[in-house]
């Protein structure tokens, strides 16, 4: 937990699981601590399994992932007198922010380059593999089907920076981030880490939902600190726009 | 091995304590396991510099859970400019290895436990990382564990190596963006390393996959140490993994290889100290 100096200022919670880009959380604390220096109480965990937190990832589910989060504000509210809630879901952590609204609201939601359908994001995952060993000189040792069944058979398929595992596929693939937010109405900022300065055709899509369920907002699409390199690596330019939309959320 | 959790790794986590120290570029933070106190050896420390420990397959985590409840206290700490330390975020270049992060840290542990002994443990950057902290701090250095890391002036293109010449070579060449690679050598950066790391008293263990683009840089490896001296031979070991170290899922091995050659070095060195 970072502590900002506004008395009346919501606190800030940060949702990040899986993360399959070596700079995600690098990206993560850079934003929490630009947003503590603006201010702001920002909040950061590891959920079980993952990081320097205890658990298994065999037994990892949707709703432990939730659960991680929900006891997670608890603490966050308990440790400070903040009344409102903003979330923010990274990648993967979108649906567990999402799930976490469900059950205990948030005035706010920003997305960073969120996870939409989790089963299209498995696939994709698949997918990936095949890609690094063809950049690594290799010929790809399976294809996107064979690693289904293997989830299938063994419970559980490595993908390039984690594991997959049965249980959790399953849990997850029955959600989405539209489903989960369908009772939800308030401001939403959503952030495209991709080297393309026009909105992906799913965050578009994304964002015309939202806006067709009243939904307040704002969509930022590059250009980023780094035209040509990674956005995940040099975040600096969607923080500082993320800041200027929480500092409008008054 | 099983990599599930137990009670006594359980109890491990538990006992972690986030510490943070001053490196060259800005203070370095980490995580210290303090050894399980029944089978604490006495001043044998295991070391991960690293990248993120974000993640679900977290090794380097579970590794240091597994050690220290085996009796070595460890420190997982990010490098300059990564997880949660201070510096720039930039790309690894195999050219610059941060030496100093790694000297920084045994320093930092020299003064956290008078006369410890420490054994460093690193994957690809970060073991070059690792190597080059010989440069720097050797004394308190008993062991280095050492996978897969880049070690030649520059990455050998394996598909044009194996092209050879002819038509084949010139097509794999015009594709790699050179028609005509220099001869391939280590690196200086890594030669001044791996020589302080022989002039040490430390033992070495380093490892690579026969099938990954660095096979051909390990090739190198392997001709410079055929002129050491036996003693230094002795020391130093390659092992040469069939297959790959880079492949998608390969990490569990190289971890598991950590923990035996740990367990046994130190085993080793305590009977040696017994004797």
């Amino acid at each position: 937990m970072r502590r900002g100096s506004r008395a009346n200022g919501p606190i800030v919670m940060f949702c990040n699981c899986l993360s399959e880009n070596y700079w995600e959380w690098r990206a993560e604390v850079a934003a929490a601590r630009a947003i503590a220096a603006r201010g702001y109480t920002t909040f950061s965990f590891h959920p079980r399994a993952h990081g320097d937190s205890a658990g298994d990832p065999a037994e990892l589910t949707i709703d432990g992932l939730i659960d991680d989060a929900v006891a997670a504000v608890d603490r966050a509210r308990s440790m400070s007198a903040a009344a409102r809630v903003v979330w923010v879901g990274i990648r993967f952590g979108a649906i567990v922010a999402a799930g976490a609204i469900s059950r205990r609201g948030g005035a706010a939601l920003a997305l960073w380059e969120p996870v939409i359908e989790p089963k299209d994001y498995f696939a994709k995952l698949m997918r990936h593999v095949l890609y690094y060993e063809l950049s690594q000189g290799m010929r790809p040792s399976v294809t996107v089907e064979e690693m289904r069944r293997l989830l299938e058979r063994d419970g559980r398929v490595a993908v390039l920076t984690f594991d997959l595992y049965r249980k959790f596929t399953e849990s997850a693939s029955k959600l989405n981030l539209p489903g989960l937010l369908a009772d939800w109405r308030g401001p939403a900022y959503l952030s495209q880490f991709q080297v393309h300065s026009k909105l992906s055709r799913e965050n578009s899509r994304l964002k015309d939902l939202f806006a067709s369920r009243g939904i307040r907002v704002t969509a930022s699409a590059g250009p980023h600190a780094s035209e040509a390199g990674d956005p995940w690596q040099h975040p600096e330019t969607e923080i500082d726009r993320m800041r200027e939309w929480l500092d409008g959320l008054g | 091995m099983d990599w599930a959790e137990t009670a006594a790794t359980l109890a491990r986590a538990r006992a972690e304590i986030p510490v943070s120290f001053a490196g060259p570029n800005g203070e370095l933070c980490g995580i210290l396991t303090p050894a399980a106190r029944k089978v604490a050896s006495a001043q044998r420390w295991v070391a991960f510099p690293g990248r993120p420990r974000f993640g679900t397959r977290r090794l380097r985590v579970l590794a240091a859970r597994h050690l220290a409840a085996q009796g070595f206290s460890c420190l997982r700490f990010d490098l300059h400019g990564s997880g949660e330390s201070a510096g720039d975020a930039v790309n690894p270049e195999r050219a610059n290895p941060y030496g100093d992060d790694v000297a920084a840290a045994i320093r930092y542990l020299g003064k956290v436990d008078r006369g410890a002994r420490i054994l460093l443990t690193g994957y690809c950057f970060d073991a070059l990382s690792a190597m080059a902290a010989f440069e720097r701090e050797p004394e308190t250095i008993d062991g280095l564990f050492f996978a897969a890391a880049p070690i030649a002036v520059q990455r050998i293109d394996r598909i044009a190596a194996n092209a050879g010449g002819g038509f084949r070579g010139r097509v794999a060449g015009m594709l790699s963006g050179r028609t005509r690679q220099p001869p391939p050598r280590l690196s200086d950066r890594f030669v001044s390393s791996f020589s302080a790391l022989i002039g040490s008293r430390a033992s070495a263990l380093l490892i690579y996959g026969t099938s990954d683009y660095m096979s051909a840089e390990a090739d190198l490896l392997e001709q410079a140490m055929r002129a050491l001296g036996d003693d230094a031979r002795r020391r130093v070991i390659l092992e040469r993994w069939q297959g790959s170290l880079r492949s998608v899922g390969c990490e569990p091995a190289i971890y598991e290889r950590l923990i035996s050659w740990a367990m046994q070095f130190y085993g080793s060195a305590e009977m040696r100290v017994t004797a």
